[in-house]
């Protein structure tokens, strides 16, 4: 019985950690990756003082958040259980409801740019750019929004 | 297929054997949001989860999920 609550509980915490540091991760991406984006097409040599602290804060968010995730995942590895129940059914089919979502954004953004660019030119790397951005982000905040 | 709901009895039944949702969650290695969402509705679990509960409960699968028809 105290083995059971004591997995249950270790599972519920895990869970929550895995959350709390993809809420860090997607922060820290779309501080550096916005902030990025602006620096170099939005406004280029301005606001270097405020967009160069953002992006490496961001990169530094970031950075810790994976390694969290990839130190929970290598914890998950040596517990079988734990990971055939942190990456139950109802996980997985969250997982690729947010890829679906992401993936759906990231279309939406192409024909949107696309259209954009018959009256504005735009830079192939800039729309790469963007796509990549939406995807990402919309992608990880479906999955936080699914998982509640 | 939207305006079907599916009902269960997985409360009724572990109150039956004084369980908890994180005992049943052990049994059928799911996580306990998991099984919180089945019994609410919000989930509607595999056919191998489904299974699973009723193994636990000793019982069928119909005994324990049923479909509420739409009006």
């Amino acid at each position: 019985m105290e083995d059971i609550e004591e997995t249950q509980m270790l599972a519920e915490r895990w869970e929550g950690d895995r959350i709390k540091w993809i809420k860090w991760m997607l922060l820290g991406f779309m501080l550096w990756d916005g902030a990025r984006i602006s620096e170099k097409y939005l406004f280029p040599g301005q606001y270097e003082f405020v967009l160069a602290p953002m992006i490496a804060i961001g990169t530094i968010i970031w950075m810790v958040g994976m390694l969290k995730l990839s130190q929970l995942s290598k914890l998950l590895k040596k517990n079988k259980q734990l990971n055939i129940i942190l990456n139950d059914e109802m996980i997985v089919l969250h997982r690729l409801k947010a890829f679906t979502t992401g993936f759906y954004a990231l279309v939406a953004t192409q024909v949107l740019i696309q259209f954009i660019s018959y009256s504005h030119p735009f830079s192939s790397i800039l729309a790469a750019d963007i796509s990549i951005f939406v995807g990402v982000v919309s992608a990880g905040v479906a999955f936080i929004v699914y998982h509640r | 297929m939207e305006d079907f709901e599916l009902m269960n009895t997985i409360k009724v039944e572990r109150a039956k054997r004084n369980m908890s949702q994180a005992d049943l969650a052990f049994q059928i290695s799911v996580s306990r949001k998991t099984i919180n969402t089945i019994e609410t509705g919000k989930f509607v679990p595999s056919t191998i989860i489904a299974l699973r509960i009723a193994q636990v409960f000793n019982t069928t699968v119909e005994s324990i999920f049923q479909i509420k028809e739409p009006l």
